[in-house]
This record gives structure tokens, C-alpha cells and sequence, in this order.
């Protein structure tokens, strides 16, 4: 243990229980607890959304590793984010079969209607615009993901559609509570 | 790195010509070792081969008939006989050219303003490759940079993504505060939020890069260019390792230390005591006018000035306090004056046991190397935390724990040089490493097992182990630690190398002699056991071994100071003595005598402030010596930059004093140079120890690059002023020899190779001994303190009721007082922390992270002193135990503490001095800067040729 | 479909993929309980030796001479001895490549069951799948499936009563094309960065966590159960071409009806372009394709003759690579695509060697001004000296000389169109959407 580490421990109670009986389970199954480090990543990622230096220093903390090594891990992976995003992360496939059948159109239309660029998000705090490798939809191309859903086929009108709806429905969502 | 090198030279072919090549390093190192220019970035020598930058690609035919051959890197190539290589083929040419071309997309233009201008590997291969002409369009990439401490500087635009520096300082010297971000062309080096690098060994990343992106703080700080630097070969004044390192200085400042190469001890690195704590020398807190001598001229002192101040003592007698980082040759000569009843180095009476048995034990054994330290396969490391008071060996240890890897990736074919490839297979497997000891240190992680205990316990175990190897009786039902010990102890007695380290941080001669037993009972075994002792200071063991029956301790000389009045005794001469752990108490005694006190030192300390006469005497960067390292071996320093009269050498001012104070003494004349006094001393002593002297180079300590004389003065004269004088064998100028004329180079440099790692040029093969021999001579030390009989601790009885055994930590920038004059040092320091067991905490009902008010119990004076710290928890501790460092106490031994909870206003007060410390320390490092930049105005200087007189 | 002609995909289910009694009703685990009753691990390594069965994701490995580097069968060697781990490639990120998803989607239990005759094999007991993030159903459907399997007791402690033990987990990555290359994965799956390690050592020697590990495909793997239940005959006589067994093939771009086929190995590119694919979209024309991934190099419509199978393929100039078919019709620009490419792989280099990180980058420069018009003739040239700097044997892995593959044969084939690009200073497809 590092002397420095032993002076700034990190607050214990940091990580939720539910996020750390999923981190304990993936290290569970390692022979390494840093093994654990996308996983325990991904896990706090999808309770908060995103990666902020105290996520990364809580996770490093429990695993035991130092944050250096766990930022290494974290920013060399495109899914996990160190920056807060939207509601909806739009991962746009920009790969050579979406590129060959309509890409550049759907993504003309999607960051018009949003209004931001690539790695931007929109103000409202909905949507941020990404690009993704491959999704590994090229018979039904061009495709996007946003959360866990892939959307294939897509055209211009198609695209924009579905950001309409999800839109429609974070803000009855929003009404709700 | 590896045990049982087989060293097998075979034969190949490189561009058709026979070289004879070891086989036990990769292709890369071979054509090196031939004195063959071929690029390369992510190898280094120390830390093998990685395959990332692709830079060493040459072309290996089959046979005589293969015409095309296939390309293949270097360095990740096996050495076979027959092969054939070619470095001079297109392909593999224009394959390196392109590969720096694809480097140059994004380093950018900037080497003018760039610290490493002039010493930049990346310069250099750039031109070995030929790589004349930028065809890149696009635009560069840029990278936001961080602070990273007062030391290092971070300019992330320069990298080339060799992935060195994180190799460097994670993999090799285990720090973890460093790291590698991102990917692709976005690869980041640095810290995941910025600071204070936290190793202490950040400053070789100055060297491990090949490019600008880390440099040297406080060089850049008032910076020169490596060519219009003057270098000389010098040895780290801060530990008892005594490192190998070259000073570079400008217009009478120093400005840097750069490791030199030596294979036995430091190899390629050094620790960051070594390269940043020269700070000192151009302290503020630096002596440079006599005092308590009336000056017949106000500009100068003379030596009639001297002699006349002290004419009065004449016949009296002095007692003399050596010390441990005063060179081997002024304590001589201080005891020779003194006589061997007035000598004393300034230690206590424990010290004066510790002495003893550290004298017993270097007459009994040959302390390891630190370069043998890497081959073991076992380490025990007993109550010293080498990471901060002998950085660079355990650093050397965290190599030999990759043995284990290193063997078992053998087994599989894999070559020890092949390191992200032993890594994988070794995966986390080290060497066994046990440590024994009071608190917590930053080789804990590595270690099979850490046992946390008193040092009295530890004591208490050591002798239980002598006992049951002595005795072969089971251990398991003798011990509560049976468990941990019988581990310990098979994987000890089966070891090949094995390696007991100590050391005198604990200040226990019980701990020493503990540890000397159980060497004795495994010797007398027959088992291949091999150690080390630590001491505390450069020259500890060339001082300890000037120690006989008759030298004083500091108890002894505080009660010849009672009886002065009855005594013939005049006065004491202090010579480079701080007395750091002698109390406020004792040293009032002093004052109040009737003594005179005389001080020669580099610096303003507690005793320079008591004297009655102070000489300043010269750093080691200005003064000429030797000084013995842990092992008994002696080393030369030379000087940097010429001393500015008054300063002188202490071994000159002694000589000076003695022709007034001890004019009957054969020595008591004048001594025109280092080498003069050696012919002296040998004259009048037939056990004066040979101290390698080799003064007859002539060799220049300017590279013949350095802009000349006549232009670094002409701000104030175009006529070209005298060189100084040497008598050292270094000419303070660009003529002379070459630099590699002698294996202690003032400064590597070979055509074409500007940076640091043209020392491969000067070795007989990568990373081997140097093709000059470094001289290695150990001063043979005999017992001649008769061992104290008692060595029972002395506890020291405490009426309070929650007193806890306590172990100060002390950090690396903090162990040695010169370097600790260092403003950057001020500036890292932590603040003060106590770590306690949590049930010991919470039983008092204390919270980690709340602050706690110590109060220290001091073997030295018995006052108790009280300071605050915050409370962390470990573990590992028992209820009896705590440890942490308060940087109030950092000197004291002490002992034991008791504790209650600190006020808020406590804390507050705490807060806000040391704000205050900051404030000051940053002046001070302003302060000297401007000082130092407006002295770069006002040369030459005055020059040091004849002593005190000269003009 | 049948389960004698299309082994690979008869039970496929994208609706709903077949839960564990369905799939044994339909004569799943079969081979797994051939394999773990009938044979030793000796035997179905030769079994599978004799199949000639060869890896399917993209280097055509042939996958028993893998498995027998692993130590085994030496009660003597103490490296045998050790913790073994099986892990199975799932982390088709090559664009254009979408076979693999089809089988984890849809039959998730034959990659389970393979798994088990795999493990059982090497002499693994623990076996991870290794998946890529973005294929959320196929995780769901997997984890399904693993929960099925250990609850029917083919996998946990004793599987079928016989001294064999096998724990399998799920692994999801978090995104980056280079997990797919083993040992990169190998290291992501250790939690670390997927940097490609050196070799030797290979992972079957020292491979996760530093033990012997062996890296299959979903494809590879997923003919294992039919081997064994099936026989090594059958196998090999699937095909009548060089190569033993089916492959999965597929066709993406412009073409009528994109999608996958599993064929007899060495079905030619017309076969499945034109026969399954449909041909072209209306009114556009085939200007050249990339018979097995982006990593592959560009084949001209006169090559739709040339039987899928390793041989044929690299006779013709490219790579079977994984199967996959992706088609440039003649009004989208060669220029712009091999851009696209190039980006890829610009994007996805893991940043290690110097030739891919600052190459690929170089390249996509280069393409650029040419596509935008304000390239230089000079610039094909650089080009040209790129693609031999990221050639293979220069690079530290196997991505960068892949990128180079379609930019070395897109300036061979389509030089006209670069020249074009340059001389008249725009992109002549430009509004051929
Ligand atoms: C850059 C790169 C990416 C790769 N991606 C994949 C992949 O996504 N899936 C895959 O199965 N193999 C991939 N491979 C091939 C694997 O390294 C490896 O050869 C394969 O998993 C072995 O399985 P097989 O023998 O069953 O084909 C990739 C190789 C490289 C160099
Ligand atoms: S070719 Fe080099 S940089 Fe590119 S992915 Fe492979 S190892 Fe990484
Ligand atoms: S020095 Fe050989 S690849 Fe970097």
C-alpha cells in the first residue's frame, strides 16, 4: 500500500450497494480484482451515466488499483465516458457499409436537428452525438444505437423520427415525476 | 537483471563483416555494443525490449545467397551465430526514415526553447536516420499539459509515444501515481490529475525520455545548454549508496545533475535526493564570508587574517567533531590535529555502539553491490525503509523481486530482455521479499509478507530465528509468528542469493547486533548469505572507520565542556557538523562555555550559529575528496566550479588552521592540492589508506561545442580572461582531452549521440562495465572501538497513560540535511500524519481523517514537545504501535508518544505556519533565481589558484 | 434448412432463439455428450486435427494444431497441471463483418455446447465469452442460455456426472475494434489496455492471467458439436473444395437483398453476391468488392468466379478474411471509401507502434486532400510508400497491415479514379448518391 493512498482514503460509502454487489460478482469470477475494471466501469456508468473523477477514484479505491492505471483503462475505451453526456447517447455507425448506403445523409439530419456537432451535447441535456465503429448491422445499414437498441435502416426522415419520439418520451417522463 | 547470465559470444554478420556478439542480450544491444550507430527509442538499456517504436528495424538474411532478407526489429531479435544482418540495405533504411517521418507528423518544431535542445535523442536519431526533409501537411496534434511538482516539467506535445516514461516509472521503479491515457494518436502521458509526482524517482524521467517532454524544473529555471555547461564527475553527497553522477554548472552556479553511468552502483538512475537536492549550493542559507575574524583588507580575507585570529590558542588543545559528510581526507586531518583522544564524529553514545558494530561488521563481510543486489532471489529488509533512506537500492531491490519471472519465462525460452513478454508470463509472481519492521513503506505491496511490529519485537524475533537455526529445533509451537516465520525462514535457507538488508534508521545497536547474529549463524552455515547496512550520511563509513577506543561520543564531549575550566582544551573545531540530533538543551551547554568554537561549513546550521569563528567551507560541487559508500568503497569527487575565496575545501582550511593552532604536526603545512596532501599523508603515515588519485588526464570539462571564453565574458570585456587553474586533472575549459579519456567522464558525449546515451559508446558492451576500468578500491576496516558490552535497549519509562511506541518516517527529501536546504524540498513536504491500528483509534473513539495532538517523548531531551498530525488508520498495527512523520521532530529519535484529540484552533495554527513555511520557501527559490541570474552578470569571478592569497 | 447441410445456422431463431430443452429436443448437446462419454481429450483433438476445421475469424488458423500447443495429456509437466482458460472471440468489430451475431443471437446453446467440447478439450475449466459491448441482445440471450446450461448440468461442478468441471462467463467489453486481435483481447478481458502483446509467448502457452489460453471464434467454435455428432467425414465432405465444412458468408453495400448464407466453404464470390445477395441495386454496377472485411484487399468484378475459400482467395489477390462480402458499386467513390477505411483504422489503432498510430492518420490526411480535391500526384506516391511502411512484419499486430490491404489494392485498381480526383480537383461521384 502506498503511503499516499493510506492518507487519502476514499470515502467507503462512495459506491451504492446495488453497484457494488454487481462489482463484486464480476470480481468474483476474475482471477485479478482489477480484472473487474471495465466491468465495475460499466456498471457505475450505467447508474450515473457517466464517469466523473470521483466514480473513477471510488472504483479504483475498491479494486484496489491505483487511478492512474484505472484512467488508462477508462479513457482507452470509446464506451465508457469521462465526460457527462445526454440522456441519450447516439452512437452513430460511420463504418464503410452505413458510409456506402446513406451515412452521411442520416448524420447531415441528425446533427441538424440537434444542432451540435460530433462529441457535443444538446442543451437541453438529451442527446449527445457520438460515432461508433462498426455496430455490426451492414445488411440493414446505416444503423445507430442509442442506449441498448440498435436502429437499422435508417433514413434521414427515419432518424430524426426516432430522436422525436425519444424526446417525446423523456418529456413525459419528465412530467411525470 | 538475470541470475546465471551465460555470456556466450557468437559470431555474426553485419553488412558482411564478422562481429564478435553475446548472446545474452538482444540483437539491438549487440550492434551497439560494436560501436554500430543504430536508431532506437522504446528500448533502454535497463529496461529491455518492447517492440513499440519499430525504429531499430533491420534486415536479417537466411543465408549468404538471401538477397531480399525479411526486416525485423533489433531489439526484440534473439543473437544467434551465423546470422546475418544488414543495417545498410534500403529497405531497412528508408524503413527507419519513415519511421521517424511518421514520429515528426506531430513532434513539434520547437527545439529552440525546448530543454533538451542539444542533448535530445530524438535530435540525434533523427539525423542518423536522415531524415532531412518534413513532408507532412496536416496538422499536429496538442495535448494540454500538467503540472507535475516542483521537478519535473510536462510539455506533451514533444512525445513520440515510446511509452518509456510510464515504463520507467511504473513498471520499474513502482510508482503508481503515473500512467498511459487514450489511444490511437491521442496517447497521453502523465498523471490522472495533476501534482506532485510522488515517486522519488520522477527525475530520471528527465533521462528515460528521449525527447522534451519531461525535463529538469529547475534547470530549465536558469538553464543552459548542455555544451555551454562545464561538467565534472562527482558523487551524490546525499546517501550512503554514493551514486555516480556529473555535475554541470555555468558561471559558478550549478545548474544540474545528470546520472553517470557506474555499472556496480547506480547504473542509469538516480533517485530525486540525488538529482534535485543540489539545490543547496546555491542556497540561500550558503556561507560565504569568514566570520569572527578581523579583516585587515574589508575585501578579503587573508591568511595573516587567520592566523592572527588564532594565534592566542596556540599550544592549547582542541577537540575536533568530524563528520559523516565531510570528505574522508578533512576528517583525517581533523583527527591527526586533533589527536585521537579529542576526535569525535558528533555521534551519541548509541551511535557511538552502532558505529562499533557496523566497524565489526565491514571488518566481517563485503557489503553487496547494488548492481548484485538485483541478482537475488531472496530479500529480507529489516526495520529500514531503503525507499527513502537508500532510494536507489531499493530500487535495485524491486528488480531482483522480477527473478521469479525472469526464470520462469527462461523455462519457457523467453530471453530476460523480452520485458512486456517476461511480464506476461510472470504475471504477478515476484521473488520472495520479507519485511520486518515498525511502519509502513512503499515496498509493502511487493512484498510476500510484511510484518508489523516494534523495532524491540523485532529485536526479539531476530534472535529467535538465530536461535532456531542454531538449534534446527521446529518452530511452529516455539512462536505465535510460527506460521510467517517458518515461511520465511525455508525460503531463506533454500535461497541461492540471499540478501538481509539493515540499516541505522532505527538507531538500535540491539537491532544491529540482532541482525549480525543471524548473518554469523547462517555463514558459519555455509549458506550463500549476502547484506547490506545502511547508514545515514555520504561519508559514514570513511568517518566510522577513523573511530577508535579513544574518540569521543557527544555525551563525552558535553562533559569535557563542564570540566573546561580544569582542562588544557581551547576549543572545538566543528567540521561540516550540524549536531541535527543533539537537543536545544545541549547545545545551550555549548554555548554558554567558555570554548572557542570553531565551524567550518557550507552552509548557516545550529552550530555555525553558536561559533565564535566560521569558515565557509566548499560544497562538494567546489571542493576535492573522497568520499566511502556503504560497501567501504572509496570514490573521488571532483571539483564542479571554482570556489569563490573565501570558501576553500575543509581539508585547506584545516591545514591553514594547523599551521597556526598545531604548527609542531608533520601535516600542519599548507596543502597545494588534493594530491599534494595525499603525498603527504603518505609520507607521514604507513597505514594512510591508497585513495585512487588519478590526476594526469588533462581533460576538459567544456565540450568543444561550448561557446568560447572570450564570448561568455563579453558583456563585460572581449579580452579573453585566464582560465582557472585545476589541479585535479579536469581543465576548466574546452581544450584537453576527450571526456571519455577516463571512466569518470565529466560528460558522455560521442559524435552523433549528444544525449546521456552515449554511454553505450563508452561500454564495452550495452549496459556492461565501461571500457576504461572505474577504479574499486574499499578502505579495509578493522574493529577499533571495542564493542560496547550493553546493548539493552533503553526504554524510556513514560507515566502517561496511552504512550504508544512510535517510528517517525522519514521521507527522501527530508533524510539529508544539506539537501533539505533545497527550497523545492520545503515544498513537497507533506503535512504532519500519524497512522494508528483502528481498533487502537476507536476504542479512544477517533475518526480517521481527524487530527490529533502528539506529544513526543524524546530519548534526547526529556521535555516532551507536542505537535499535531492527522490520524490515519493501519491496519496491520498493533494496539502498541503507530508511526508517521512530523516534520517538526524529523531529527529527534523519537520513541514514544502519547496522544488526545487536537483543538480546532490547534489545527487552524498548524494550517496557517505552514502556509507561511510555503510562502517562504517559494521566496526563497525567487530570491535565489534573481540572485543567481544577476551573478551571471559579474564574471569572472575570482578564481582559486594558490589559497587565500592568491591573486 | 437442415441440420446435415447447414450445420451452422438451422437453428437459428432471431425472434426467439431456441432455450435449452428446445435446443436438445432438436439434437443439441449431442456433441458435447459425445465428447465428454465417449472420448478422451486426446481423441477429440484428433478428431478435430482431422476435420481440418480452420479458424474463422479472419486468419483461417487451422484450430487443432492450436489447440495442441496448449500443454496437456503430460502428467509429467507441471505447466499441464495449471489453470487453463478457454475464451471465446465474440467481438466482431470488422466492418462489414455481422456473421458472428447471427449465431449468438440466435443460437446462443451451440455456442455454449461448443465451449464445453472445447474446454473439455484443452483442459480448461474455466472459459470466458468475450463480447463486444454494443451487442446488448446477444449478451441477454447468452447470459439466458449460460444460466439454462448450468441449471440442466453442463456447466458448474461434475457436468454429466463425469469428473469434468467448466465455469463460463460472460464477458462485455466496452468498445475499440483492436479487442478483437487475441492477445489484445486477452489483456482487455485482464481489465487492462488493449495493447497487443509481444510474441512469443503465445497465448496458448502464456495467455490470460499468464496461463495457457486458447482464442476461438464464435464461427470455429460453433462447428465443434456437429463434428462430433456428426463424424470428421461428413465434415469435410460439406464442401467440395479445399477447405472442410460450411462458412457463413455475407454481402453488404448496395446490393438487392443484403444479408448472410451459410454455404459449402468455397461457394464463389457470384454465388453469393449474385445468387443470394441478389446483385447490385438498380441501376448501379459492380465497381469492385472486399470479399472478407475491410482488412481485405479490393477484388474487381472480373474475380466473381473465384471460389470463397483461403487458397482461391489469396490466389486472387486478397483474404477470405471473415466471409463477408462488402460491395463498392460504381456511383460511390473508390476515393472516399478506401477514406473511410482508412479512418477506421485511424480511429481503432490501439496506439502502440509507431507505424499504425502515426501511419494510418498519415494515410487518412493524404486521402483526404485527394478526395477534397486539393491532393497532388506526389500524394499517391506517399501513399504508396505508407502502405509498405505499415506492411506486415513492420507493425507490432496484425491492424495496420490489414488497413493497408484495401489501400494498396484500391491505388492498384483504382488509380484512374485518384488521378481524376486530382486533375480535376473535386470528386468526380460527387452527387452519385
Ligand atoms: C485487429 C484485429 C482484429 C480482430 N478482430 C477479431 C474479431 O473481432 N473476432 C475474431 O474472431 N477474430 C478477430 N481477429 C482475429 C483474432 O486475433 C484471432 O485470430 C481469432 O480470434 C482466432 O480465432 P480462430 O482461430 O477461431 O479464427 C482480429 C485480429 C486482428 C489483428
Ligand atoms: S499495428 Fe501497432 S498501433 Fe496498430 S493496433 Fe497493432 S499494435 Fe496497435
Ligand atoms: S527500439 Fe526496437 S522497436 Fe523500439
Amino acid at each position: 500500500m502506498n503511503i499516499v493512498n493510506q492518507v487519502m482514503p476514499h470515502p467507503n460509502n462512495y459506491l451504492t450497494d446495488a453497484e457494488l454487489a454487481q462489482i463484486d460478482h464480476e470480481i468474483s469470477i476474475m482471477e485479478t480484482r482489477e480484472a473487474a475494471g471495465i466491468e465495475a466501469l460499466k456498471i457505475v456508468q450505467a447508474h450515473r451515466g457517466w464517469i466523473s473523477d470521483d466514480s473513477l477514484l471510488a472504483i479504483a479505491h475498491y479494486l484496489q488499483m491505483s487511478s492512474a492505471e484505472l484512467e488508462g483503462v477508462a479513457t482507452f475505451y470509446n464506451l465508457i465516458y469521462r465526460q457527462p453526456v445526454g440522456k441519450f447517447v447516439i452512437h452513430l455507425c460511420n463504418s464503410v457499409s452505413c458510409h456506402l448506403t446513406g451515412y452521411a445523409e442520416v448524420l447531415a439530419a441528425v446533427k441538424q436537428y440537434l444542432g451540435i456537432e460530433y462529441g457535443q451535447t444538446t442543451q437541453d441535456g438529451l442527446f449527445t452525438l457520438l460515432s461508433n465503429a462498426c455496430l455490426g448491422g451492414c445488411d440493414k445499414s446505416p444503423v445507430m444505437m442509442i442506449g441498448s437498441e440498435h436502429y437499422q435502416q435508417l433514413t434521414p426522415d427515419l432518424a430524426i423520427d426516432i430522436l422525436e419520439q425519444l424526446k417525446q418520451t423523456a418529456k413525459s417522463h419528465g412530467g411525470d415525476s | 537483471m538475470t541470475f546465471d547470465k551465460q555470456n556466450s559470444q557468437v559470431t555474426i554478420y553485419i553488412d558482411d563483416q564478422p562481429y564478435q556478439v553475446s548472446t545474452d542480450n538482444n540483437l539491438l544491444a549487440g550492434v551497439l555494443s560494436q560501436k554500430l550507430n543504430l536508431p532506437y527509442f522504446c528500448w533502454h538499456p535497463s529496461m529491455g525490449s518492447v517492440g513499440a517504436c519499430r525504429q531499430c528495424a533491420v534486415t536479417q538474411y537466411q543465408d549468404e545467397n538471401d538477397q531480399r532478407g525479411r526486416l525485423v526489429m533489433a531489439c526484440t531479435t534473439p543473437v544467434t551465430d551465423g546470422m546475418r544482418i544488414s543495417l545498410k540495405d534500403s529497405q531497412s533504411e528508408q524503413f527507419r526514415e519513415q519511421v521517424i517521418a511518421a514520429m515528426m507528423t506531430n513532434h513539434p518544431h520547437d527545439c529552440p526553447v525546448c530543454a533538451e535542445g542539444g542533448e535530445c535523442h530524438l535530435q540525434d536519431m533523427t539525423v542518423m536516420t536522415g531524415h532531412t526533409h518534413r513532408n507532412y501537411q496536416g496538422e499536429k496534434r496538442t495535448f494540454n499539459n500538467q503540472y507535475l511538482g516542483e521537478f519535473v516539467g510536462h510539455e506533451m506535445n514533444r512525445c513520440i509515444t515510446c511509452y518509456r516514461c510510464v515504463r520507467f516509472y511504473k513498471d520499474y521503479a513502482g510508482g503508481d501515481d503515473f500512467g498511459v491515457y487514450g489511444s490511437k494518436n491521442q496517447v497521453y502521458f502523465g498523471r490522472q490529475q495533476e501534482g506532485q509526482l510522488e515517486s522519488e524517482f520522477s527525475g530520471n524521467l528527465v533521462e528515460v525520455c528521449p525527447t522534451g517532454v519531461f525535463t529538469n524544473k529547475l534547470f530549465s529555471a536558469h538553464y543552459a545548454r548542455k555544451w555551454d555547461l562545464q561538467s565534472a564527475p562527482s558523487i551524490c553527497a546525499h546517501c550512503s549508496i554514493g551514486c555516480n553522477t556529473s555535475v554541470g554548472e555555468r558561471y559558478g552556479s550549478v545548474r544540474r545533475v545528470m546520472n553517470r553511468y557506474n555499472q556496480a552502483i547506480n547504473g542509469y538512475f538516480l533517485c530525486d535526493r540525488g538529482r534535485f537536492g543540489i539545490g543547496f549550493v546555491n542556497g540561500e542559507k550558503r556561507l560565504r564570508q569568514a566570520s569572527g575574524i578581523r579583516q585587515s583588507s574589508p575585501e578579503r580575507l587573508s591568511k595573516l587574517d587567520v592566523s592572527k585570529a588564532l594565534v592566542h590558542f596556540r599550544g592549547k588543545r582542541f577537540i575536533g567533531v568530524g563528520s559523516a559528510r565531510a570528505s574522508f581526507e578533512a576528517n583525517y586531518l581533523l583527527k591527526q590535529f586533533v589527536g585521537n583522544s579529542k576526535f569525535s564524529l558528533g555521534l551519541t553514545e548509541r551511535q557511538m555502539q552502532l558505529a562499533s558494530l557496523h566497524q565489526q561488521y565491514l571488518s566481517q563481510y563485503q557489503p553487496v553491490s547494488i548492481a548484485d543486489i538485483e541478482q537475488s532471489d531472496f530479500v529480507l529488509i529489516v526495520d529500514e525503509d531503503i525507499t527513502q533512506t537508500a532510494p536507489r537500492m531499493a530500487l535495485a531491490v524491486r528488480q531482483a523481486l522480477r527473478n521469479a519471472s525472469i526464470e520462469k519465462a527462461s523455462e519457457l525460452g523467453v530471453p530476460h530482455w523480452q520485458d512486456s513478454a517476461v511480464r506476461t508470463i510472470g504475471g504477478q509472481e515476484l521473488s520472495p521479499l520479507y519485511l520486518i519492521q515498525s511502519m509502513g513503506t512503499k515496498l509493502d505491496n511487493v512484498a510476500e509478507q510484511v510484518i508489523m511490529q516494534s523495532t524491540a519485537a523485532t529485536i526479539k524475533l531476530l534472535n529467535l530465528m538465530t536461535e532456531l537455526i542454531t538449534s534446527n529445533a521446529p518452530l511452529i509451537d516455539i512462536h505465535h509468528q510460527g506460521q510467517q516465520l517458518s515461511s520465511l525462514l525455508n525460503q531463506l535457507v533454500s535461497a541461492k542469493k540471499p540478501l538481509i538488508i539493515g540499516g541505522w534508521s532505527r538507531q538500535s545497536p540491539q537491532l544491529l547486533s540482532a541482525i549480525m547474529s543471524l548473518l554469523d549463524v547462517l555463514t558459519k552455515a555455509d549458506m550463500p548469505v549476502r547484506s547490506a547496512i545502511v547508514a545515514q550520511e555520504v561519508n559514514q563509513v570513511g568517518a566510522i572507520s577513523l573511530l577508535d577506543q579513544q574518540s569521543l561520543s557527544v555525551e563525552d564531549i558535553l562533559e569535557n565542556v563542564k570540566q573546561e575550566q580544569s582542562s588544557e582544551v581551547g576549543g572545538i573545531i566543528f567540521l561540516e557538523q550540524e549536531l541535527s540530533g543533539v537537543s536545544q538543551t545541549q547545545l545551550e551547554q555549548l554555548k554558554q562555555t567558555q570554548l572557542a568554537i570553531i565551524a567550518l561549513d557550507h552552509s548557516e546550521n545550529a552550530v555555525t550559529a553558536l561559533a565564535d569563528i566560521v569558515l565557509p567551507a566548499a560544497s562538494v560541487t567546489e571542493g576535492d575528496g573522497h568520499y566511502v559508500n556503504y560497501q567501504g568503497l572509496i570514490q573521488r569527487y571532483y571539483q564542479v566550479h571554482p570556489n569563490r575565496l573565501p570558501i576553500m575545501d575543509s581539508w585547506r582550511w584545516l591545514t591553514l588552521l594547523a599551521t597556526t593552532l598545531f604548527a609542531e604536526h608533520p601535516l600542519a603545512k599548507e596543502a597545494q592540492s588534493l594530491s599534494q596532501l595525499h603525498d603527504d599523508c603518505r609520507q607521514y603515515d604507513a597505514k594512510w589508506p591508497m585513495l585512487p588519485l588519478d590526476d594526469h588526464y588533462d581533460i576538459a570539462r567544456e565540450s568543444h561545442r561550448t561557446s568560447g571564453r572570450t564570448s561568455k565574458t563579453a558583456n563585460i570585456s572581449v579580452h579573453e580572461p585566464k582560465t582557472t587553474q585545476s589541479t585535479d586533472g579536469y581543465r576548466f575549459s574546452m581544450e584537453g582531452s576527450k571526456p571519455s579519456s577516463t571512466a569518470e567522464m565529466p560528460f558522455t558525449w560521442a559524435p552523433g549521440w549528444n544525449s546521456n546515451q552515449s554511454i553505450t559508446q563508452f561500454q564495452q558492451e550495452v549496459a556492461g562495465s565501461l571500457l576504461l576500468p572505474m577504479t574499486t578500491q574499499y578502505l579495509s576496516i578493522a574493529q577499533s572501538i571495542a564493542k560496547y558490552c550493553d546493548h539493552s535497549e533503553a526504554v524510556v519509562q513514560t507515566s502517561q497513560a496511552n504512550a504508544l511506541q512510535f517510528s517517525q518516517q522519514i521521507k527522501w527529501y527530508q533524510g539529508d540535511w544539506q539537501a533539505g536546504l533545497t527550497p523545492e524540498f520545503t515544498l513537497i513536504e507533506s503535512t504532519n500524519y500519524i497512522f494508528l491500528s483502528s481498533d487502537y483509534a476507536s476504542q479512544q473513539g477517533w475518526q480517521s481523517g481527524q487530527w490529533l495532538q502528539v506529544s513526543c517523548m524524546s530519548s534526547k531531551d526529556n521535555a516532551p514537545t507536542s505537535v499535531i498530525a492527522e490520524l490515519f488508520f493501519d491496519p496491520r498495527l498493533s494496539d502498541e504501535l503507530c508511526y508517521g512523520q512530523l516534520n517538526e521532530l524529523a531529527t529527534f529519535d523519537v520513541k514514544q508518544v502519547s496522544l488526545m484529540a487536537a483543538s480546532e484552533k490547534q489545527v487552524a495554527d498548524y494550517k496557517m505556519r505552514r502556509k507561511a513555511e510555503h510562502t517562504k520557501a517559494e521566496q526563497a527559490q525567487q530570491y535565489m533565481l534573481e540572485r543567481l541570474k544577476q551573478q551571471d552578470q559579474f564574471i569572472p569571478i575570482r578564481l582559486m589558484n594558490g589559497g587565500l592569497d592568491d591573486v | 434448412m437442415n441440420a446435415m447441410t447447414h450445420p451452422l445456422t438451422h437453428l437459428v431463431n432471431l425472434a426467439k432463439p431456441l432455450n435449452f430443452s428446445q435446443y436438445s429436443e432438436q439434437g443439441g448437446y449431442v456433441g458435447a455428450r459425445n465428447a465428454l462419454l465417449e472420448y478422451s481429450p486426446e481423441q477429440v483433438l484428433e478428431l478435430v486435427k482431422s476435420s481440418e476445421l480452420k479458424g474463422r475469424g479472419g486468419a483461417g488458423f487451422p484450430t487443432g494444431m492450436k489447440w495442441s500447443f496448449v500443454p496437456q495429456f503430460d502428467e509429467h509437466d507441471r505447466r499441464a497441471a495449471q489453470n487453463k482458460y478457454l475464451v471465446c472471440n465474440a467481438d466482431e468489430m470488422e466492418p462489414g463483418t455481422f456473421k458472428d451475431r447471427l449465431l449468438l443471437e440466435g443460437v446462443p446453446h451451440q455456442l455454449i455446447e461448443a465451449m464445453i467440447i472445447a474446454a473439455y478439450t484443452i483442459g480448461a475449466n474455466k472459459a470466458y465469452i468475450f463480447l463486444r459491448g454494443e451487442y446488448f441482445l446477444a449478451a441477454q440471450r447468452l447470459q439466458q442460455a449460460i444460466d439454462e446450461a448450468y441449471q440442466a448440468g453442463w456447466l458448474g461442478k461434475n457436468i454429466q456426472q463425469t469428473n469434468f468441471h467448466l465455469d463460463l462467463y460472460l464477458h462485455t467489453s466496452a468498445g475499440r475494434y483492436i479487442c478483437g486481435e487475441e492477445t489484445a483481447l486477452i489483456n482487455a478481458l485482464e481489465g487492462k489496455r488493449a495493447n497487443p502483446r509481444a510474441k512469443p509467448p503465445f497465448p496458448q502457452v502464456a495467455g490470460l492471467f499468464g496461463k495457457p489460453t486458447i482464442v476461438n471464434n464464435v464461427e470455429t467454435l460453433s462447428n465443434l458439436p456437429h463434428i462430433l455428432k456428426n463424424g470428421v467425414n461428413w465434415f469435410k465432405e460439406l464442401s467440395p473444395g479445399s477447405d472442410a465444412g460450411t462458412k457463413i458468408y455475407g454481402a453488404c453495400g448496395r446490393v438487392k437483398t443484403p444479408g448472410l448464407w451459410e454455404l459449402p466453404m468455397g461457394a464463389t464470390i457470384g454465388q453469393v453476391l449474385n445468387d443470394h445477395a441478389g446483385g447490385l441495386c438498380e441501376g448501379l454496377s459492380l465497381k469492385g468488392l472486399l470479399p472478407g472485411g475491410a482488412s481485405t484487399d479490393f477484388l474487381l468484378p472480373e474475380h466473381l468466379d473465384t471460389p470463397m475459400d483461403y487458397d482461391s482467395i489469396a490466389k486472387a489477390g486478397s483474404r477470405l478474411g471473415t466471409g463477408g462480402l462488402i460491395v463498392l458499386d460504381d456511383k460511390n467513390c473508390p476515393v472516399a471509401m478506401v477514406l473511410n477505411l482508412l479512418q477506421f483504422f485511424a480511429q481503432e489503432s490501439c496506439g502502440w507502434c509507431t507505424p499504425c498510430r502515426d501511419g494510418t492518420p498519415w494515410a487518412v490526411e493524404l486521402l483526404t486532400r485527394i478526395e477534397q480535391g486539393t491532393g497532388t500526384v506526389d500524394d499517391i506516391d506517399s501513399l504508396l510508400k505508407l502502405c509498405d511502411f505499415m506492411w506486415i512484419g513492420k507493425t507490432h499486430c496484425a491492424l495496420a497491415p490489414g488497413a493497408v490491404e484495401p489501400l494498396k489494392s484500391a491505388l492498384k485498381y483504382f488509380n484512374d479514379d485518384f488521378v481524376e480526383h486530382i486533375e480535376k480537383g473535386c470528386c468526380p461521384y460527387h452527387g452519385g448518391h
